[in-house]
C-alpha cells in the first residue's frame, strides 16, 4: 500500500492536532473524526487501513465504536488501536474484548505511536494473508 | 288453755331467740362484708395507682425508644453521608487524575515533536510551543481548583485580605484565557471603567473565580461568538458580568449550578471537560469576601454570570 490511511478518532483538539502531525510525519495519510458516530461513518465510507481510537469520545464511546465496526462485515477487518488514560483500564479491557488489536495509554511516547499503528497494520495484513484474524498485541 | 298459751309463749320466745341470733349473725356478716368492701376499695385504689404508674412507665419507655430511634436514624444518616463524601472524594481523585492526563499528553506530545525535529520549522515551533503553554495553564487551573477544594473541605478557606486592584486581577484572568479563546475562535471583550478598582480581598482567590467564569464561558461558546466581560463600579462595590452565547442552562438545573460536582446537561452531552468544581469554589470564595454570585440564563441564548464584591468585606472575614 502506498500511503496507509489512518482514521484518527479523538475529541481533544490539541491531541488531535499533535497525533495527526506525528502520524503524517511517520508516513501515514490521516483522516479525523471527533465523535464516535463520525468515526463509525468514516470507517464505513471505506479506504481506511487502520483506526486509532480514543476511548472517551462524545456520542458513542470507543467501546461502542469497536462493537459497531466488528459487527459490520464492511469494517470488521480494520485493525483498531485504542488510546486511553490509564485510569480506564476496564474500558480498555472491554475494547480489547470487542476486537481492538492493541492499546496505547496517555500520556504516550510519540515515537511509540507510529510503531503501534504500523504493528497493528502488519499483523492485520499478515493475518489476512494467513487466512485468520491477527493476534491481539499487548504493549 | 294455759298449757297452749305457755307453749305459744315458749314458741315465740324460741322464735325471738332464733331471730335475734339470726340478726346478730347478719350484723356480723354485714360487718365482715363492710370490712371486705373497705379492703377491696383499698386494693382498687392501689391498682389504680399501679396502673397510672405503669402508664407513666410506658410513656417514658416510648419516649426513650423514640429518642433512640432518632439517634440511630441520625447516626445512619451520618454514616451514609460519610460514605457518600468518601465516594465523592474517590471520584474527584479519579476525575482529577484523568483531567490531568489530557493536557499532560498534549504538553508531552508537543515538546517531544519539537525535540525530535532538528530544527523544527518556525510555524511548527510556534504552534506546538503554544499548545504546550496553553495546556500548562490548564493544568495550573485544574490543580488550583483542586487545592482550593481540599482547603475548603478542611475548613481552611480563610482569605488573606489585602488591598488590591480588581482591574489588575481581572486583567490577569483575561490574559490567561486569551490563548484558549484564540484557539476556539472566541473573542474576549472587556468593558470596564478606566482606572484602578481598589478593593480589599485575596487577589489569588479572586483571580481563580474570574478564571473559572471565563473558562466556562469560552468552553461553551460556539466558534465566532463573543464572551463579554462588563464591569460596573461604585463607591461601595464592584460588579463583574461575564456573558456568553453558549447553550444556556435549563431552568430546572439553575438552582443546582453552584453545587459541588454538579455538571449541567449541556456539559455532559457535549463532553466538555471539567470537574464540576469551578462554580462551587467560586461561590464559596465570593461569599467569603462578603459578596454575591448569581446567574441569568436562557436555553439557546447563553448565560450571564454576575459577581458583586464589596470594596471592603464585612468583619469578620470568613
Amino acid at each position: 500500500m502506498s500511503m496507509p490511511v489512518v482514521l484518527l478518532a479523538e475529541d481533544e483538539p490539541d491531541i488531535l492536532r499533535l497525533v495527526t502531525y506525528i502520524l503524517r510525519r511517520e508516513g501515514f495519510s490521516v483522516r479525523t473524526a471527533t465523535t464516535g458516530k463520525e468515526a463509525v461513518d468514516a470507517a464505513r465510507q471505506g479506504q481506511v487501513d487502520v483506526i486509532l481510537l480514543d476511548i472517551m469520545l462524545p456520542e458513542l464511546n470507543g467501546y461502542g465504536v469497536c462493537a459497531a465496526l466488528r459487527e459490520d462485515p464492511l469494517t470488521r477487518h480494520i485493525p483498531i488501536v485504542v488510546m486511553s488514560a490509564r485510569a480506564q483500564a476496564k474500558e480498555v479491557e472491554r475494547g480489547l474484548e470487542a476486537g481492538a488489536v492493541s492499546y496505547i495509554t496517555k500520556p504516550f511516547e510519540p515515537a511509540h505511536l507510529g510503531e503501534q499503528v504500523r504493528a497493528a497494520l502488519t499483523a492485520a495484513v499478515s493475518g489476512r494473508a494467513r487466512g485468520g484474524a491477527g493476534d491481539a498485541l499487548h504493549p | 288453755m294455759t298449757d297452749t298459751l305457755q307453749t305459744l309463749v315458749q314458741a315465740f320466745d324460741r322464735m325471738a331467740a332464733a331471730y335475734e341470733l339470726m340478726a346478730r349473725r347478719l350484723a356480723s356478716e354485714i360487718e365482715q362484708l363492710e370490712a371486705e368492701r373497705t379492703g377491696l376499695r383499698a386494693q382498687l385504689a392501689d391498682f389504680s395507682r399501679h396502673q397510672v404508674a405503669l402508664l407513666q412507665s410506658n410513656q417514658d419507655l416510648a419516649r426513650l425508644t423514640a429518642d433512640l430511634s432518632g439517634q440511630v436514624a441520625s447516626l445512619q444518616h451520618r454514616a451514609e453521608e460519610v460514605t457518600r463524601q468518601d465516594q465523592l472524594k474517590s471520584e474527584l481523585l479519579a476525575t482529577v487524575s484523568h483531567e490531568l492526563r489530557t493536557p499532560l499528553t498534549s504538553i508531552k506530545g508537543a515538546l517531544s515533536v519539537l525535540l525530535a525535529e532538528d530544527p523544527p520549522a518556525p510555524e511548527v515551533r510556534t504552534e506546538f510551543l503554544g499548545i504546550a503553554h496553553q495546556n500548562v495553564e490548564r493544568v495550573m487551573r485544574l490543580i488550583g481548583n483542586f487545592l482550593n477544594l481540599t482547603r475548603i473541605e478542611a475548613g481552611q478557606i480563610g482569605i488573606t485580605p489585602r488591598s488590591l486592584d480588581l482591574a489588575e486581577v481581572l486583567a490577569a484572568a483575561v490574559g490567561r484565557m486569551r490563548g484558549l479563546a484564540a484557539e476556539r475562535r472566541v473573542s474576549l471583550d472587556v468593558e470596564t471603567p478606566p482606572g484602578p478598582l481598589p478593593l480589599t480581598g485575596d487577589p489569588e482567590m479572586l483571580e481563580s473565580v474570574f478564571s473559572n467564569l471565563l473558562d466556562n464561558a469560552v468552553k461553551f461558546s460556539p466558534e465566532g461568538a463573543p464572551v463579554i466581560v462588563r464591569v460596573e463600579a461604585d463607591v461601595r462595590a464592584v460588579t463583574v458580568h461575564v456573558r456568553d452565547r453558549g447553550p444556556g442552562i435549563p431552568p430546572e438545573e439553575m438552582p443546582r449550578v453552584f453545587e459541588r460536582f454538579f455538571r449541567g446537561s449541556p456539559a455532559v452531552t457535549r463532553r466538555v471537560p471539567g470537574t464540576g468544581l469551578g462554580l462551587h469554589i467560586s461561590k464559596v470564595i465570593v461569599e467569603a469576601h462578603g459578596g454575591r454570585i448569581g446567574v441569568e440564563s436562557r436555553v439557546g441564548e447563553g448565560s450571564t454570570f454576575t459577581v458583586t464584591l464589596p470594596r471592603v468585606p464585612p468583619q469578620p472575614a470568613a
